[in-house]
């Protein structure tokens, strides 16, 4: 099992040489991962970047010996400091996991076991590797990596449990599991990718810090080329299964070779400039004139949302989820409305659309009050109202065709005949650019992008004069985000539609918007034309935020 | 949970009243004149002179309006008086109470039983990695749930007593009587035990953090109990709180199948001879007992997941 290392690379920590890996499915074998080469030195950050699909993630859990079920290497060496851990029994793994190689895992809110304390859960690995004589040295030792992992009072919260917790602080606890048993290597597969920029930012900078004193390797997976260029020494692209392009951070990210990379780096928000104008109405965005048309579709004055608490335990009630929010959208205007998770942004945009009732405040739609319309005259407004949401895996109903979906809010609204109504998707889906075969299909069978075009297409089935997206692309990968946006681009100048445009990506909003709204405790701080609060921004809290978004120093480079 | 226990019993209370009331009008305003049947004692009615009816009536309280009848009835069962059997005429009380400890045996076996044999399956046929006897075990359940309780009683009184005479078939004499009738109501409970525990195992192994235990350097035995176990024991432990009150009409079956005194028996002797008082004590027996389990499953549930007893909080997302 155990060889001596090659001499070609005598400083590698890890080398991946040719790695296979395969998926078992129904229809019969599919490569994952095809022929993968890495490297990672003693110390390094090396940052293995794709889209999902490309085979990222299956390579770093290969690492690791934590293949899915259905997943197989089939070919290739893993050399772990000459342990060829691809060919390695359970035993030799389990002795490498958490104690060789550390796991920082995707998603913070659903990867700490949700009935232990997490003080338990760092223990845990200190004991499973023998590095505590017993369980209360242990658990001391846990609740001091969760200090040096940047959780305050680490004593007090290692006797919390995860749900009580924030994404961040639950992050920094994974953070301290994957380096309790001080690995010399740290997988980290997208460990920011479901945290706000600013927490990103925090933690990213908090590993960096940590793995730099101790010499930790890095596998950094990532989709954000921003994180890979702000982090990494190197990087590793992957494409379908392959590594198309390898070498220095700085050379790959300014002189791409690879096709692939360059689309990579023209699809990624972060570095594409400032978007001026989609196709069409490119007077109404250039020189900072908000839109075409002046007058106001929606408004909102003064609007407050105070949600009822029930803990009697509190002596003061909870501040409002909204409190005080004035804002406009014009006709063919594009608003942001952009703000960290709790900021009060989702609310806000469910007080404008009628879903909640507001605590206080006025709402106009197109001149017309309709802070409280009840009955037929809020269903009609629903019909001028259309909203896209976050996620499209859970957004449309699995078991309806698309064709269906699409046309629900006509049948809903009793718009058009069978026929007609028939007719009118396929004239939809063709706008959202997608096939027309898509109409017979069920969502299961399309990509996130493709689904969030269906969503897209049945908000406008009704031909609404405003649609709300609520964090349309923040699921989908850089390159279907780049083709989501250029499609709401294009029917915004085609149809004149207004956007309120939800969202905690700044880079996105660059893209987008023509008008930015900054958001934060439940108000907006800061609103004005995207360029002037993007190059000027007044407010401190607007600075810290546009900061925070990695890869940031590349695209301006004149700034800092 | 301190709050939400008095809240919890306010809600017990009312499903005893609403249980009580329901028997109450079905039994006593649908068709079957209590008093005739009474006043025959099994034999034939027209034997009893209507004077003799009119006296009855009166000294049940059966000529009064019914809210009457029904006020006075409501406050002799608070107070614990339940009526009186119209046949022997002993209280009801007392003939639930002598039938209670033997069904209680047969309920207790039957749990003790049923539930380390479900979780068993259950945990077994999740870990196991040979691929015949993860299949074996997990096709068990549904055979468990889905053979009927009496066919399974006949076939090991068959079997056990009969061919090979190893247990006693029928009675309540000592332990060795429980064992068939409690195996007979063991086994549809692990099933469905069983079947509920392996599929939320299942879902509780395909969660993320089982990879981080995983990456922690823990074996599979100790990834399956520590995180994936207590994470699903939730849905068998509420399916454990229904089976404790199906274990009571279960014993219906069980108790007439194998010959046992106890509340089954009782429920089936009251029904057939319209003993209309001491059926309605034992459905106020079955809503007492429904109402108990379910009390306890409740306070448990926050016991094992931490995060019900943090529900109460309004949901505040954006």
């Amino acid at each position: 099992m155990t060889t001596p290392p090659t001499s070609s690379e005598p400083e590698a920590l890890l080398a991946v040489r040719d790695l296979t890996i395969t998926y078992a499915t129904r229809a019969g074998p599919v490569p994952a991962v095809r022929g993968v080469d890495l490297t990672v030195r003693p110390g390094e950050v090396l940052a293995l970047v794709g889209e999902s699909g490309s085979g990222k993630s299956t390579t770093a859990h290969a690492v690791l010996g934590l293949l899915p079920p259905g997943a197989r290497v089939d070919g290739g060496t893993i050399r772990y400091a000459g342990t060829d851990l691809a060919a390695a029994d359970e035993s030799v793994l389990r002795a490498h996991r958490g104690r060789a190689i550390g796991l920082v895992p995707q998603d913070p809110a659903v990867s700490l076991n949700p009935v232990q304390r997490v003080g338990s859960q760092v223990a845990e690995v200190l004991l499973l590797h023998g590095l505590a004589a017993d369980r209360d040295t242990a658990h001391a030792r846990a609740a001091e990596l969760l200090g040096e992992a940047g959780l305050d009072r680490p004593r007090d919260r290692a006797r919390q449990y995860p749900h009580e917790l924030s994404g961040g602080m639950r992050q920094r606890v994974l953070i301290a599991i994957a380096l309790a048993a001080r690995p010399r290597l740290l997988v980290a597969d997208e460990p920011t990718s479901a945290l706000d920029v600013t927490v990103q930012r925090t933690i990213l900078d908090h590993l960096d810090t940590l793995t730099r004193t101790s010499e930790t390797a890095v596998l950094l997976i990532t989709h954000d080329l921003g994180v890979a260029a702000d982090r990494a020494g190197r990087v590793a692209v992957m494409a379908r299964g392959r590594v198309v392009e390898t070498g220095p951070t700085d050379e790959v990210l300014t002189s791409p070779r690879h096709p692939y990379t360059k689309a990579l780096l023209a699809a990624a928000p972060a570095f594409a400039p400032a978007r001026r104008t989609p196709s069409g109405t490119a007077e109404a965005r250039d020189g900072g004139t908000p839109a075409p048309a002046p007058a106001d579709l929606l408004t909102a004055e003064n609007l407050v949302k105070e949600y009822p608490h029930r803990r009697t335990g509190r002596h003061t009630p909870p501040p409002p989820a909204v409190d005080g929010v004035s804002l406009r959208v014009a006709r063919g205007e594009t608003l942001a409305l952009v703000g960290e998770s709790g900021s009060g942004k989702s609310t806000t945009a469910r007080l404008l659309l009628r879903l909640t009732d507001p605590t206080a405040g006025r709402i106009t739609f197109d001149g017309q009050d309709v802070t409280r319309l009840r009955g037929a005259a809020l269903r009609a407004l629903r019909r001028r109202l259309q909203i896209v949401y976050q996620n499209p895996y859970t957004s449309l109903d699995p078991r309806l065709p698309v064709a269906e979906i699409v046309a629900e809010p006509l049948r809903a609204f009793r718009v058009a005949g069978r026929a007609e109504r028939t007719r009118r998707v396929a004239v939809l889906l063709d706008r959202v650019h997608l096939p027309a075969d898509v109409a017979r299909r069920r969502p299961a069978e399309l990509s996130g992008g493709q689904r969030q075009r269906v969503a897209i297409a049945r908000a406008l089935a009704l031909r609404p004069d405003l649609v709300v997206c609520d964090e349309p692309v923040s699921a989908l990968d850089v390159s279907a985000q780049a083709h989501v946006l250029d499609v709401l681009a294009e029917l915004q100048s085609e149809d004149g539609l207004s956007y309120l445009f939800i969202t905690h990506d700044l880079a996105v909003v660059r893209r987008i918007a023509h008008r930015v709204a900054v958001m934060r405790h439940g108000r907006i701080v800061e609103t004005g034309p995207v360029e002037t609060v993007f190059t000027e921004p007044r407010e401190a809290w607007t600075r810290a935020l546009l900061d925070a978004v990695p890869g940031r120093g590349r695209s301006a480079p004149a700034d800092d | 949970m301190k709050r939400r226990l008095p809240r919890t019993l306010a809600q017990a209370l009312f499903v005893l009243w609403a249980a009580y009331t329901v028997s109450f009008a079905v039994l006593y305003l649908l068709p079957g004149d209590p008093v005739t049947i009474m006043a025959a004692g099994g034999g034939d009615a027209s034997s009893v002179s209507p004077e003799q009816i009119a006296e009855l009536r009166a000294r049940y309280g059966l000529d009064r309006p019914v809210p009457e009848q029904y006020a006075t009835a409501l406050w002799n069962a608070v107070r614990g008086d339940l009526g009186t059997s119209v046949h022997g005429g002993q209280p009801v009380t007392r003939l639930i109470a002598d039938a209670l400890p033997a069904t209680l045996q047969l309920a207790g076996a039957t749990l003790l039983l049923a539930l380390p044999l479900g979780g068993a399956v259950a945990l077994l046929g999740t870990y196991t990695r040979r691929r015949w006897l993860r299949q074996l075990l997990l096709s068990l359940p549904a055979a468990g749930v889905s053979a009927p309780t009496f066919w399974v009683g006949l076939l090991l009184v068959q079997l056990v007593s009969f061919r090979w005479g190893l247990l006693p078939a029928f009675g309540n004499d000592g332990w060795s009587s429980l064992v068939l009738p409690s195996v007979t109501l063991a086994l549809p409970a692990a099933g469905l035990v069983a079947q509920v525990f392996a599929k939320s195992l299942r879902t509780a192994l395909a969660e993320p953090y089982i990879d981080t235990a995983r990456a922690k350097g823990a074996g599979r035995a100790r990834v399956h109990l520590r995180h994936a176990a207590r994470n699903a024991l939730a849905p068998p432990l509420t399916v454990a709180g229904v089976l404790t009150g199906g274990v009571l009409a279960g014993s219906v079956v069980v108790e007439t199948v194998f010959a046992r005194t106890g509340v089954g028996r009782l429920t089936a002797t009251a029904v057939t001879t319209q003993d209309i008082p001491v059926v309605q004590g034992l459905v106020v027996l079955g809503a007492c007992v429904y109402v108990t389990t379910h009390l306890v499953v409740d306070l448990l549930h926050p016991l094992l997941d931490p995060r019900i007893a943090a529900t109460e909080r309004p949901a505040v997302t954006t």
